[in-house]
């Protein structure tokens, strides 16, 4: 079946949430002021430290929070209920309606859900993995981490979508490739999302 | 915590499994007794299953030795097995109006309600004639209103009616179809004569409970489906598929599913067709018109979109001809389809043939159009709009039951032998503001059906919606249907809105068995 850009889209941001908050759960709970504050920063949190930071991710009325990134991830998922395979949305399904707003049941729910959507078709996967790069990629450019090995997925991705027959993606993707800052990492992802709206 | 949850709502549909009875072989030597477990439910009413002139006591026998091979905890197991898998798959729909959530499961009763071949042929070639005279109306309505002029349909009640289009004069459909899919709702009386409690055109539901009753049933109780030839339902899809390839104008057309989203009560049973027929789920963000032409979205760029399977109302389907708010349509959709560039199914304007109040002059129509008798009955019917009938209905407001003539659900509905003096006088001020709203029939005794609950097996009332798909080519029902079920005793509504279940349809042919 031909995969739709709406659901390519869900399927890229359910890839970012999931991703965003998994590396939430690899952090969690923050033990040393500077690395909440250089977090808190990177995404414009404000000013906190190790303590006040625990206290907003598990504040499920913060945008930031376990529970609203999750909250997106599992709309998502609601919306893919026609692309999904029905095995896939079932343990999906099952797995998200019995996580609370506890931080530690997410973290548990997202590595499983990505197990799940790694079994899903070839081109519903490249758009999921497009989403894990691109969260990846955000953030180590906001934190300021190595980009390489991400860069080098990405490429592969990129490549691959390519092959797919979505090629508008290839032109911003070099540009970013060249030079990985922000400014082109903004550009690379808005020309995303405009791919995905409009009429290719 | 969240691995044990899994792993118990895993083990509960596992359960199923384990659950399963032993063969029909193994049943047969059960004790005698379990050959009256039927009969010990004195009914006022017909029982479906003690139907002895058209089920065959073979059907009935084998259904009561299974049912007495296992004790209420474990027969109430398997109704909690069901309600599980309809929960871990998702099957679930939204009552509108509740704060509790998005997800609702549909209580599911175990025991089958049983048809014979013979008695559904009657509803089939009885419904089918239906659909084909309502296909002939919405027709006619639209083009010479040879039936308006001739005085057997008043005028004025279709074409002030809100779900007449003017839109659609005119137009010409192929074949004439105008609802290609169509879920006529049936009741049985104390006699067990069958009788249509109304039509539904627009964009009637609950065919995939249909088909999840039976892929449920197959699990819960293999042996006993396969014994008892119970015919095949599970070619739906496929068929609808086909129905609509065969109302579009070119071959091979693209079809697609058209939801209002997820937060629609139906949106699993879209998501569940779209899946099942292989063809795109879309929302209004999805699709795009250019020159009279629907396009989708699509990874390698735009598609022309030939059949629209629409769950959207009328009202909402295109901003620039209805509701000029509606972000769940498309601007120029209607364009498209007026220039025959695309077929929406079912399509636009075919509310106005199943209203409640059009639904009386169902019988002329099929005398008027085919010229044959109808097959099915009507229930008698007292249009409120009518002065005479008013001050009947009025007057035995605590025997009837009051319907809006547009309303669906369960909502807005007097059942008189069951409500309190309050609710009538409610009604009655309500028929008095706006008699032309309403419709009142005779309160009829709904059939039964063995039905468990928890404190052993009782009888329920119970109705059926066949679905009955058309194409230029064709009628096609699947013998089966949706079986709803009132779970609360006495209650005689069914609508899963309102607390009602389901139960799986088993249209067996008794010849074979």
């Amino acid at each position: 079946m031909i995969l739709l850009s709406s659901n390519a889209q869900q399927i890229f941001w359910l890839a970012r949430y999931l991703t965003r908050v998994q590396y939430l759960c690899s952090q969690f709970p923050f033990q040393a002021d500077d690395t909440a504050k250089k977090y808190a920063n990177a995404f414009a949190l404000g000013e906190h430290d190790a303590a006040s930071l625990n206290t907003l991710v598990q504040d499920p009325h913060h945008f930031a929070s376990f529970a609203q990134q999750f909250s997106c991830a599992k709309d998502n998922i609601q919306d893919l209920r026609g692309v999904l395979s029905a095995k896939s949305y079932a343990e999906l399904n099952q797995l998200i309606k019995n996580a609370s707003e506890n931080s530690l049941d997410i973290c548990d729910v997202v590595s499983e859900c990505h197990e799940i959507l790694e079994a899903e078709a070839q081109d519903i996967f490249l758009f999921f993995m497009l989403g894990q790069y691109v969260e990846q990629l955000d953030r180590q450019l906001r934190l300021k981490q190595d980009t390489q090995v991400t860069l080098n997925q990405l490429d592969q991705v990129i490549d691959l979508l390519t092959q797919l027959g979505w090629s508008g993606v290839k032109a911003a993707w070099q540009q970013l490739h060249i030079l990985p800052n922000s400014i082109n990492f903004y550009h690379f992802s808005d020309h995303i999302q405009h791919l995905f709206e409009v009429d290719v | 915590m969240l691995k044990e949850t899994k792993h118990n709502a895993r083990a509960a549909v596992q359960a199923t499994e384990q659950l399963q009875p032993k063969t029909v072989e193994e049943a047969k030597r059960v004790p005698a007794q379990a050959h009256y477990l039927f009969q010990q439910l004195k009914s006022e009413f017909f029982n479906e299953l003690r139907d002895e002139k058209s089920i065959s006591g073979e059907t009935c026998a084998n259904i009561e030795q299974w049912l007495a091979q296992h004790d209420l905890s474990k027969l109430n197991a398997l109704n909690e097995a069901a309600k599980q898998h309809f929960l871990y798959e998702g099957i679930t729909f939204t009552v509108y109006g509740e704060d509790e959530g998005i997800e609702r499961t549909i209580p599911f009763d175990v025991i089958p309600r049983v048809i014979a071949k013979q008695q559904w042929n009657k509803i089939a070639l009885g419904s089918a004639q239906r659909v084909r005279a309502l296909n002939l109306f919405l027709h006619d309505i639209y083009h010479d209103q040879e039936i308006l002029k001739a005085g057997i349909v008043p005028a004025q009640q279709v074409l002030t009616h809100e779900a007449y289009l003017p839109q659609m004069l005119g137009h010409h459909l192929k074949g004439g179809i105008y609802g290609q899919i169509s879920g006529i709702d049936i009741i049985r009386d104390r006699e067990g004569e069958f009788y249509v409690l109304e039509d539904n055109l627009r964009t009637p539901s609950g065919v995939s409970y249909m088909l999840e009753s039976r892929k449920i049933s197959q699990k819960l109780m293999p042996d006993l489906c396969q014994s008892n030839h119970v015919l095949a339902i599970e070619q739906y899809p496929q068929l609808l598929k086909q129905i609509l390839a065969e109302s579009a104008y070119v071959d091979n057309p693209f079809i697609v599913v058209l939801t209002p989203g997820r937060f629609n009560s139906a949106y699993y049973e879209h998501s569940f067709l779209a899946r099942e027929m292989d063809v795109p789920l879309v929302s209004a963000r999805d699709l795009f018109v250019e020159n009279d032409k629907v396009y989708v979205r699509t990874l390698r760029g735009r598609q022309q979109v030939d059949v629209i399977y629409r769950r959207v109302d009328d009202a909402f389907l295109d901003p620039l001809c209805f509701k000029a708010d509606s972000t769940l349509g498309v601007a120029g959709l209607m364009s498209a389809y007026l220039a025959h560039n695309v077929v929406i199914s079912n399509a636009p304007g075919t509310g106005v043939a199943d209203d409640k109040s059009i639904y009386p002059y169902v019988d002329k129509m099929i005398e008027y159009y085919l010229n044959e008798k109808p097959m099915l009955k009507n229930v008698p019917t007292y249009q409120c709009r009518e002065h005479n009938a008013l001050e009947y209905v009025l007057e035995n407001l605590e025997k009837l039951v009051v319907k809006e003539a547009q309303g669906s659900g369960g909502y807005g509905m007097l059942i008189g032998p069951q409500a309190s003096q309050k609710e009538i006088e409610l009604f009655r001020k309500k028929l008095l503001a706006t008699p032309h709203a309403y419709i009142a029939q005779p309160t009829l005794d709904l059939s039964v059906c063995p039905t468990l609950t928890h404190d052993g097996m009782a009888e329920r009332h119970i109705d059926l919606r066949p679905f009955v798909l058309s194409s230029p080519l064709r009628t096609e029902i699947v013998p089966g249907g949706l079986t709803r079920v009132a779970m609360q005793a006495g209650s005689l509504v069914v609508n899963s809105s309102q607390g009602g279940g389901i139960k799986d349809t088993w249209v067996v042919d008794t010849r074979r068995n």
